[in-house]
């Protein structure tokens, strides 16, 4: 693949890695650099895949799944490394006004919220993301939820 | 049809099956207690979205992540290198050879 039309297919991707990104971590320029140093992982991993795939080829059909198969590992690559920045990061977490109840989740429960709610993930591709059984799917998707909604939760049960 | 809660989830979210779709909703017709609980979790699936950040990429941040990915594109992924210094490499051989 020549770099150009890689660059073309990055660039349809952008906003939801920002996106992605953003859910660790809701600092512009540290979500950006999220981004970069996830992509040159990536990039540094599979290059030689990456030189030899040749979209010049797909239809239309075929691109559309090239590019959520790149999206979907290079979001992998920025959580794995959000994982490893965690106390990093939480310094960030803890100035945000927004969205508090979701940034006060841990890094798995927020991407598996913005992966399953936002990028319409299925059972599939989430065991992929997070190299898990279905069983534990089961948990972090309950975990999510309920730590998301929890604050609702008590006020319903207050006003009632 | 037997209705169950991975139904009633994937009914919700729009991911049934389009083949049981019509199924569903003609089992639940007349079920007030599942219509009950249709409408709760779709309240709670609008409430759950309304909580996950939608952050929308500005043209300027777009450029910026644009442009330090063509980077580490230039940085990284050294194809047409590699391939001049082979074609060069086989020239050389070619040249040796017929010496």
């Amino acid at each position: 693949m020549k770099k150009e039309e890689l660059n073309s297919q990055l660039k349809i991707l952008i906003p939801n890695l920002e996106k992605f990104a953003y859910a660790m971590v809701p600092e512009e320029s540290v979500a950006l650099d999220l981004i970069s140093d996830a992509y040159s992982v990536f990039l540094v991993k599979n290059a030689d895949s990456i030189i030899k795939d040749e979209i010049e080829d797909l239809n239309s059909k075929e691109l559309s799944f090239y590019r959520k198969k790149l999206s979907h590992h290079i979001m992998k690559e920025i959580y794995q490394l959000a994982l490893k920045k965690g106390s990093m990061l939480k310094s960030e977490v803890n100035k945000v006004r927004e969205f508090k109840s979701f940034y006060e989740l841990d890094l798995r429960s927020r991407a598996f919220l913005i992966l399953s709610h936002t990028f319409g993930y299925k059972d599939q591709a989430l065991k992929s993301f997070f190299d898990c059984e279905a069983h534990d799917l089961i948990e972090y998707k309950h975990n999510a939820t309920c730590g998301l909604l929890k604050d609702y939760q008590d006020t319903r049960e207050v006003n009632v | 049809m037997n209705v169950t809660y991975a139904h009633i989830n994937a009914y919700v979210r729009g991911v049934l099956p389009r083949e049981l779709e019509s199924k569903f909703e003609s089992a639940i017709q007349d079920d007030p207690k599942i219509q009950e609980i249709i409408e709760r979790k779709k309240d709670e699936l609008v409430l759950i979205n309304s909580l996950i950040p939608a952050r929308k990429t500005t043209k300027r941040t777009a450029t910026i992540i644009q442009n330090d990915l063509e980077l580490i594109n230039d940085e990284i992924l050294t194809e047409e290198k590699t391939s001049f210094l082979d074609k060069v490499a086989k020239v050389l051989d070619t040249t040796v050879l017929e010496f």
